[in-house]
Parts: structure tokens; sequence; C-alpha cells
């Protein structure tokens, strides 16, 4: 008996990472559940040419800015030298990461967090000394900024935006008249009319633009 | 008849496979050393327990990225660190095999549950490979030798040479070794679903990236393409083949020593440190009596002859008395208990947010103005010199990436010109012209380089018509020149000392 279960529990296991390997190679129900990361093995599954990093920004009533990140009382690197929050890359948790710097910190009140993404070309990475056996250029490093997300002061999500990289391939698609042509043919949309400055500027009706019969 | 015997005998090969009793020599080496590297990943976040996993801090829980909000209860301050440093306690008793069953129940209870409950800064990948490898252990009996456990029992133990060892199924240590080799093979499949691998730029971009730990090599490796794109192909290879030859002999001994190499390497390029060591200590699961006899064999011939006579002591040829275990657990759970009391007042007493500074909480500064402006100046265009990644002139390609640089050429040599761009871009006109030494255009050409598509080539023949002497291939993007490479045509054009291009020295 104690044998039928163990050859139970040892197929029934080795049925389970069976599965994470078939739903890996197909891709299939991945992400259905939090469990499946623990039978899917797609270590570095991604990549990107754009370093970047996530600044926590509280707004003040006054209109100044306070950084969130690091905390006052210190960052912690969880995997080398740059802090946790760059390591919640779909800005789920930094809204939390800001709330709580400001609930354990004096300061004025607060009207939202701001979550700006600073990105490079990850070439910049490259050691002064490399750099200069590698390209003829000389070093110049230039950061972009992107809103990434915005919070309630209570860490209520009000915004959140793609990854720059994503805005990137975004605007590389959407650049063609034809597509933009396509994509708004035959929907319905809201005009905006100048004419209406004193009233509500949305016009609370919807047009279909089609082919003509 | 012949059908029959055949399954009979696969039968067999299965049970004895699975079932075959052994001692568990590698996972009692297993249990002393993963719970030492945890270890390693444990202690500093004990610093940070109530900011990194409880809801008095900004925990970061995963069910939370599965859309699953409350799926798991966070836990408040005191229980988090009650909860983690009966862990870190857990961790240092099944290193020494003191009540291991029960501490390793408890870890693996516990280490995916903290893993979980901060994605964003304990949660890995390799959070779940040793979370596979404690639930395992847990099955097994690997606290029955050398181990504190087996001491009280009274067991004679570590000479694996004169030692009664007990003898179990080997099946806990075979579902180890088929974890390692399909996590392996889940490695693979995700590589054969990223085709940048296969042209060395995933690496390449992870090797440049500041989110791991520093490494010593990995920037140097970058100047050397081709080995790049040499260890890509026999990472996949080895990873596809490792859960069907690591099984004995020759193939075992190469395809371990394969990724000892590629782990050690990960560390050395990549900056991990961890990973690769939970990994190895993975390893030990493919550690058989033979190999622990055999190992004990040498270790005996070198003892004798290092050490003087008089110095060689033997180990009481009689069984200790067997502690009773009712005083054992009892002892263990007074241990556990007084250290989660210490573990609470001592964070309780760190103040780790500050708040009961005699000074008072800390103040948030503004930052200063230049700054946020700076940072509330949004998508800015890319400048055309950001859309380069690389701009190289040689004569080798190697799975479609120019493996060589080389600045002097002679007639009738043919140059491949490469630009390489950052992912993502537009669909790109690339222009590249030849100049001479005085500005002249000699030459003008180009390509479209397709959004799909990170890297371009044209190929430039030196004819007997350019005379000798200096040039540039000058690389222009959105019209503008953003990059230009110096190169030397036949024999008397070419520089008599040094070369003023630092691209020369990568020759």
């Amino acid at each position: 008996m104690k044998k039928w279960l163990t050859s139970l529990g040892i197929a029934g296991y080795l049925a389970l990472l069976g599965y994470g390997i078939v739903c890996h190679s197909l891709g299939f129900n991945t992400n259905a559940h939090p469990a499946m990361y623990f039978i899917i093995w797609d270590m570095y599954c991604g990549w990107g040419s754009y370093e970047s990093r996530l600044h926590v920004l509280g707004e003040g009533a006054s209109g100044q800015y306070y950084a969130l990140t690091p905390a006052p009382w210190g960052d912690f690197h969880p995997f080398g030298s740059i802090g946790r929050q760059n390591y919640d890359p779909n800005a789920m948790h930094v809204g939390r990461m800001g709330v709580n710097a400001l609930r354990y910190t004096d300061h004025e009140p607060i009207d939202r967090i701001v979550v700006i993404e600073e990105t490079w070309p990850k070439k910049y990475n490259l050691p002064d000394h490399l750099w200069n056996r590698r390209y003829a250029e000389p070093k110049d490093k230039q950061s972009y900024y992107h809103l990434r997300a915005v919070f309630g002061a209570d860490g209520t999500l009000v915004q959140r935006n793609p990854l720059w990289e994503q805005v990137l391939a975004q605007q590389v698609v959407l650049n063609n008249p034809r597509l933009m042509s396509d994509m708004s043919r035959g929907r319905p949309y809201f005009v905006l009319d100048p004419s209406l400055r004193n009233r509500s500027a949305v016009t609370p009706a919807s047009y279909q633009v089609g082919e003509p019969e | 008849m012949h059908e029959s015997a055949t399954h009979e005998g696969l039968g067999k090969r299965i049970n004895r496979f699975f079932y075959a009793e052994e001692t568990p020599y590698g996972l009692a080496l297993m249990r002393m050393v993963l719970p030492a590297v945890l270890l390693i990943a444990a202690l500093p976040r004990a610093l940070r327990v109530r900011e990194l996993y409880s809801a008095d801090g900004a925990a970061a829980p995963l069910w939370e990225n599965y859309g699953y909000p409350g799926l798991l209860p966070v836990p408040d301050a005191t229980v988090a660190v009650a909860l983690f440093t009966l862990m870190l306690f857990c961790m240092v008793t099944t290193l020494v095999g003191w009540q291991t069953r029960i501490s390793l129940l408890v870890l693996t209870l516990l280490y995916p549950y903290f893993g979980m409950l901060d994605s964003a800064s304990t949660l890995t990948k390799y959070t779940v490979v040793a979370t596979h490898a404690l639930a395992l252990l847990c099955c097994s009996h690997c606290g029955s030798i050398w181990s504190v456990d087996a001491w009280l029992a009274g067991r004679r133990q570590w000479n694996p040479l004169t030692a009664r060892s007990p003898r179990f199924a080997a099946w806990p240590r075979r579902l180890l070794q088929m974890l390692v080799g399909l996590v392996y093979l889940g490695a693979a499949i995700t590589k054969m679903h990223t085709p940048a691998f296969f042209s060395g730029d995933q690496l390449t971009y992870w090797m440049l990236t500041e989110s791991n730990f520093d490494n010593p090599i990995g920037d140097y490796v970058l100047l050397y393409p081709a080995l790049i794109l040499v260890v890509a192909y026999v990472t996949i290879i080895w990873e596809t083949l490792f859960l069907f030859v690591a099984w004995q002999g020759t193939a075992r001994i190469l395809m371990l020593g394969i990724g000892l190499g590629f782990h050690f390497m990960t560390w050395a390029t990549l900056g991990l440190i961890i990973f690769p060591l939970v990994y190895c200590s993975l390893y030990l699961a493919f550690i058989n009596e033979q190999d622990v006899q055999w190992a004990a064999v040498r270790l005996r011939h070198l003892r004798q002859r290092i050490l003087p006579v008089r110095l060689r002591f033997a180990r009481s040829g009689t069984d200790r008395a067997a502690v009773e275990p009712s005083r054992a657990w009892a002892t263990y759970g007074i241990a556990a208990a007084a250290l989660v009391l210490v573990g609470i007042e001592l964070e309780r007493r760190s103040d780790p947010f500050g708040v009961a500074r005699p000074e008072g909480r800390y103040q948030l500064e503004p930052l200063p103005p230049e700054r946020v402006r700076e940072m509330m100046t949004h998508d800015r265009p890319l400048r055309p010199i950001d859309k380069l990644f690389s701009f190289d002139v040689g004569t080798t390609a190697f799975g479609g990436v120019l493996v060589d640089r080389r600045r002097e050429f002679d007639h009738g040599e043919r140059a491949i010109v490469q630009c390489s761009v950052q992912h993502p871009h537009e669909d790109m006109w690339v222009g590249i012209d030849l100049v001479d030494a005085d500005g002249h255009i000699v030459h003008q050409g180009g390509q479209v380089l397709p959004r799909e598509t990170l890297r371009t080539s044209i190929f430039y023949d030196f004819s007997d018509a350019l005379a000798d002497g200096e040039y540039w291939f000058v690389l222009r993007l959105d019209g503008r020149e953003v990059s230009r490479r110096q190169i030397f045509v036949g024999e008397d054009g070419k520089p008599a000392g040094a070369t003023t291009d630092p691209a020369f020295a990568l020759r």
C-alpha cells in the first residue's frame, strides 16, 4: 500500500513538472494562476536594450516633489547596486513602496504619487576604458524619462502606462497612415468642438465613418 | 512471450530506478549545502522583514501580479518577523540535521511563502527551484546520516567505510535528478522561444545590465561576439541533452562538468550568485554510494600519508546510547520559541523606519527644481546615436554577426560593414558612405533595416580603382551622420605607426 502511494506521488509529481513543460512550450495557461510560476521554467525569457530605473515621487500640495525612493531610512538592494523598486517592471507594487515612505515620514500633504521611468541605451553601461576600445564616438549618455504610473496618496492606482520600450514599439507600428486610417474607420468616436468652449467640450454623440454604400 | 518479457524488464528497470535501496549520501550533502546557500540570500533580508514582507511595510505579493488579490494573507510585522525568524532557525537546523524532517517541512512552507510575499526583490526562479528541492528533501531520509538526528539516535555515521548506514529507496534522489534535467529542458525551450538568443543579442544585453550583481568579465566578453555565439549554441545543446544522458558513466561526468562551468560563467559574466550556488547544490543529488566510497578510500589514503600516526584518531567502535526522543523534541521547540521571541524583540528595537528616533521621524526633502524639470520632460524623441548599438568593419561573419574587426585592407579584399541597432526601432534607411581622406564621397550605399531586424551588413569590394590611402566608412541614420570608422587600403595606404582608431585595438 505504501509503495502504491509512493508510486502515485512520483507519477503525480512528474506529471506536474511535465504539465509545466508543455504549458511553457505551447504558451498555454502560463499566467493562469500564481502556482504556474512554480512549474514554468522561463528564466531570462526577456531582454531589453535599454536600462531603466523607476523613480517614485510624491507631489505635494505646494507643487514640490519629494523622492520616495530611496526611502530616508535607506534603500534595499536585493540583487546588486540598484534599489528594490527597479525590480517591479510592471509597476504593480511601486505605489505601495511610495505609500510606505509617506507613512513613516513627516511631510506636507501629498496629492499623488508619480512613478517616472528613466531609461538609457545599455551600451552606455560599458565602463569607460572598454567604451574607448569598442566605440570611436565619445560616450555621451542621455536619459529619457517616461511617465510610468500615477497613484493616489493612499496608493490607489490612477493611471498606468506601458514601459518605455513598449511605447517605442507601439510608435513604430502606429507611425503608419494606412494603419491609422484602418483603425479609425468604422469606429465610433467623440467629437471635441472648440465652439463649445463654455460648455462641456465633449459632445456625447458618436459617429460612424465607413465606406459609402 | 518476448513482448511480455520486455515489459517485465522495463517494469523491473523502473522499479530498480526508483526503489533500489541506498544510503542517501548525496541528499545528506544537499541538506547541508542548500540551506547554507539560502541563508546567504535570507540574512540581508532579515533586517528588512517589516518592509518587505508585512502589511506594515510594502510587501509585493505575487498573487496580485496574477490578478488574485487576497489569495494568501499578508501578515502584520510581528507575525512576519516571527515566521521569518522561524524560517532562519529551520535553515540552520536543517543544515545540521536536527529534527530534519520537521525543519524541512516548515522550510518548505515558509520559504516559498516569503518569496511570494515579495515578488519584487525576493522571489526568483532560484526560489522556485529551491522550493522543489526542499519539498523533495522533506520526503527523503536525508537526516538519517551526517546529522544531529543520527548522533542523537546513537548511530556511528561519519566514515562511509565503517558506518552502519541506513538504506532507503532512491526515489527522492531520482526525482531531484529529474527536476534538474527538466528545469534545463524548460530553460532550453525558453531559449528556443527567443530568436535573439541565437544571435547573441540577448546575452549581450544581459551582460550589459546593471540589474544583477557586479561581474568580473561580462563586459570584456562583449568584445568577442564569436565567443558569445559559440557559448549560446553549446548551452542549448547541453541543456537539451542533460535530462537524457546525465545518468551514468562518462556522460554523467561530462554533463555535470559542463554544468559547473556553465553556472560558474553565469556568475563571471552575468553576476548571478545565488542561482548558480542553488543549482550546484542540486548537483549533489547525482552523488551515489560508489562516489562516496571512492572519495572515502582516497581520503583515507591521503590522511594516512599526510597525518603522523599519533594524530590519527580512531572513533569509538561502539554506538552511543540514543537520546530520548521526547527530550530532543522539547529542546528543539524551546530553542525555536526562544529564537523567535529574541527575533521579535530585536526587530522592534531596531526601529527600521526610524519612527522612534530621538530627533523624530524622517522628513522628506524636496527635490531640486532642475531635477524635477528633467524628470518631467517625458518621451523625448530618440537621438539617432541612441538608436545605434554598434558600427563595425571586418571580413568574417558568423551567424550573421561580424566576429572580427579590421581596419587594413588590400585591393581585392571584401569588407563587411555592419550596423547593429537598438530594439525597438522603426523601419530605417541605413546609409553607409565610403569617404576618402579629403572628405570626398567615393561610394554611397545603404540598406533598409526593417523593424524586426537588429542588424544589417553591406559588402564592399576594394577594387584596384581605389587609390591606396586612408578612407572612412560613414554611417547615416535619419539622414544624419552618427558614426564613422577609419580604414586603410593598399600597402602604401597603411599607417606606419600605431593607429589612432580605438576600435583597432579589438583586432
